[in-house]
């Protein structure tokens, strides 16, 4: 795959050039990292943060080669080279750049990861898999853990003659859980809901939680050693990864490219706006859901008829006609009166918004615990109660949805319970339930790939499945490069043929390749990579995500990401005309 | 934007998804909090702290019951504490640090606190 085409820019560079302003051996800022031996580094994470009123991307990371050399693009601007690589601290923490400059990053270990390592290295010594997927299932939904100030909490308890014993430390979790349960309905009350005073997020007592967390949180948390990525990086030295920022105050959620893969749009899920960033210039334009009604924009689904967007606050589904910049918007019919509370729809393998045989849109009602439906055409809609999974009655919650390449059957993950299902679309009946071994493995968000196999990402328990919906039967659980990595969602990549696997706590995403079973790497260049989604652009192959740190208090960027991957695989285009939905195009009509 | 007032229920798409609040129980949390000095909310001491009421942590008024006797020699200390946690005071559950806080904006926070008076 080739650099983002960027012709603008391209132009002003050679123009720059031909009017002397830049030789041909400066076009690009460059350099080379590398030890105080002067031996390479390879797989550095190199970024550029742009200068302020600099047009374009907030930063850029380029990967160093074999050699330790990178490069970014010609456009480049000027601004701040840092690195990040496991295991190693740049000897300057940062190094001023002109743009088309030449730097040498010298780099020297650092046998203490505090600042590369993520925050999953701190649980690999937690004893019971099922205190890690409590942990993470209850935590890391909103923020990594354990951050900083967590650690230094820990640190604080180990100073602290009072909390010496047990009880106390766990009396001292409590209060924090509690702290955090009193930010948590703040956060999602901020914007018009609720304020309620001292309600548990995290659907349960804080006793519980303090106490794994007691148990959990011990030891140097000021030091992390030893931690890998686990398996290979899948980086080279043309990978791309630029990050965009939008006006704060803001809570990104999801972010998505539709047929223009120099349109970025990010949701804000503590307000009712969707930003439209110019990838090339940075440049954002604001678009406001209308209505009176508080959407909240969450999930984002590209269809072929324009972004669908699915609300945190219920009762409304919402679409964007990206050309002519208007909207349209569903409410959804409540259920037993409940209000619905959408949070996915049913996507192809294509991750394009899809719809079943009878032009029905379908969706996961997370407020209900219900598969729901929606006929753009009549604005009709309705859903169907999730049938109780013996032996596991009581925190069912619905999740993520995917249709089946037949368009017959739409499968949904229940994330509180451990579950996963289909729903048959034709005759309206609950088909197939799975258990998964443990309650709290997950799974979250989920794909199906072109030949029918559903992939989940198991969120509590680190680790990948993957069911065949055709034979029903499960092809394989595969522990992640790291089990504490909180894996969020899987995205089918058609034209590659394999799973992306985004994590909340290892600032990385996974590749499964499905062909031998393998894991590869990306990691991120950025602390506190939390992540949600992930897209793949229709045109350009680029992976599309966000960091979504949610609570005000959760000091981890808040971005949109495309990921130019620099692999040989250019995708071929997938455009509007290429699918056919014709519910969905008539819908926009 | 004006949006209509919230509605009785709201979904939280969060932690594993779900959580239905009701509406009726914010009244004491805000009114709580607007006894808050603008610094306090800023800050964000409302998450631990009331005026008069415990919280996590004491409330503030009790705080400056204990020390206003002590004058501005009081300051110093409680603003520490305010910057770098600790227990002892008041329990045994160590208040966090608040690395945030600069130390003018501690010792502000420590004046007003001091100058709470009762009812």
């Amino acid at each position: 795959m080739n650099r983002p085409r960027e012709p603008i820019l391209a132009f002003m560079v050679c123009t720059l050039w031909a009017c002397g302003w830049a030789s041909p051996a400066a076009a690009a800022t460059g350099g080379r990292v590398a030890d105080l031996n002067n031996q390479a580094l390879p797989g550095a994470m190199v970024t550029l943060t742009k200068s302020p009123q600099v047009p374009g991307p907030a930063a850029l990371t380029v990967f160093s080669d074999e050699h330790g050399s990178f490069a970014f693009p010609p456009t480049a601007p000027a601004g701040t080279l840092s690195v990040r690589l496991l295991g190693y601290k740049q000897v300057d923490s940062s190094l001023p750049v002109a743009a088309a400059a030449h730097a040498t990053l010298l780099m020297r270990p650092a046998a203490n990861q505090v600042g590369t390592a993520p925050a999953s290295a701190y649980l690999r010594g937690i004893a019971r898999p099922a205190d890690r997927e409590v942990l993470i299932g209850n935590c890391v939904g909103c923020h990594q853990l354990p951050a900083p100030e967590v650690r230094a909490y820990a640190k604080l308890l180990d100073d602290t003659p009072q909390t010496q014993t047990p009880e106390s430390r766990q009396k001292s979790w409590e209060a924090v859980v509690q702290q955090m349960n009193y930010i948590s309905a703040r956060e999602f009350s901020r914007a018009g809901g609720p304020a309620p005073a001292d309600s548990v997020y995290s659907g349960g007592e804080p006793g519980p939680m303090a106490k794994v967390l007691a148990a959990a949180l011990r030891g140097p948390m000021q030091e992390v050693r030893g931690y890998s990525y686990g398996a290979p990086l899948l980086v080279n030295s043309r990978t791309l990864i630029r990050e965009y920022e939008v006006p704060e105050p803001n809570a990104i959620r999801e972010a998505v490219t539709l047929d223009d893969p120099n349109s970025l749009f990010v949701a804000d899920v503590s307000s009712n706006r969707i930003f439209r960033i110019d990838t090339t210039s940075g440049a954002i334009r604001t678009l406001t859901i209308p209505g009176p009604d508080l959407l909240g924009p969450h999930t984002l689904v590209r269809g072929n008829d324009g972004l669908w967007i699915g609300p945190f606050f219920p009762g409304h589904v919402a679409r964007l006609e990206p050309k002519s910049e208007s909207w349209k918007l569903w409410p959804l019919a409540p259920a037993n009166g409940h209000p619905v509370g959408l949070h996915d729809m049913s996507f192809d393998t294509h991750h394009d918004l899809t719809t079943d045989r009878q032009g029905r849109i379908w969706f996961s009602d997370i407020g209900n615990n219900a598969i729901g439906w929606l006929d753009p055409r009549t604005g009709q809609s309705g859903s169907y109660p999730i049938p109780p999974v013996p032996g596991r009655v009581g925190g069912e919650q619905v999740y993520g949805l995917a249709m089946s390449p037949d368009h017959t059957h739409v499968w949904y993950a229940q994330v509180g319970i451990g579950s996963f299902g289909s729903f048959n679309t034709q005759t309206l009946k609950f088909e197939t339930e799975v258990s998964l071994p443990s309650p709290t493995a997950g799974p979250r968000r989920i794909s199906m790939s072109d030949d029918g196999v559903l992939y989940l990402a198991l969120y509590g328990a680190g680790q990948l499945a993957a069911y065949d919906t055709r034979a029903l039967k499960m092809v394989g659980v595969y522990d992640l490069p790291d089990r504490a990595s909180a894996p969020y969602s899987t995205t089918w990549d058609p034209q590659r043929k394999v799973v992306w696997i985004t994590t909340s706590n290892a600032d990385a995403i996974y590749r499964f390749n499905p062909r031998d079973r393998s894991f590869a790497v990306l990691p991120l260049p950025r602390e506190r990579a939390f992540l949600r989604s992930v897209n793949i652009d229709r045109q350009t192959g680029a992976l599309v995500t966000s960091y979504a740190n949610i609570v005000e208090h959760v000091r981890g960027p808040r971005m949109a990401l495309i990921i130019d991957l620099g692999d040989s695989a250019a995708p071929a285009a997938r455009s509007v005309a290429a699918a056919s939905d014709p519910a969905l195009a008539d819908s926009s009509r | 934007m004006n949006h209509r007032p919230a509605r009785s229920r709201f979904v939280c798409l969060g932690v594993l998804g779900l959580c239905i609040a009701a509406a009726t129980t914010s009244a004491g949390a805000d009114e709580s909090r607007s006894r808050l000095s603008p610094l306090a909310l800023q800050k964000h001491c409302d998450e631990c702290h009331a005026v008069d009421a415990t919280r996590i942590g004491p409330p503030f008024i009790a705080v400056a019951i204990r020390h206003r006797a002590e004058g501005d020699a009081a300051v110093e200390p409680l603003a520490q504490k305010i910057i770098h946690g600790g227990a002892g005071n008041w329990g045994d559950i160590p208040m966090i640090p608040n690395e945030r806080v600069t130390v003018e904006e501690a010792r502000a926070l420590a004046r007003w606190i001091l100058s709470l008076k009762s009812g």
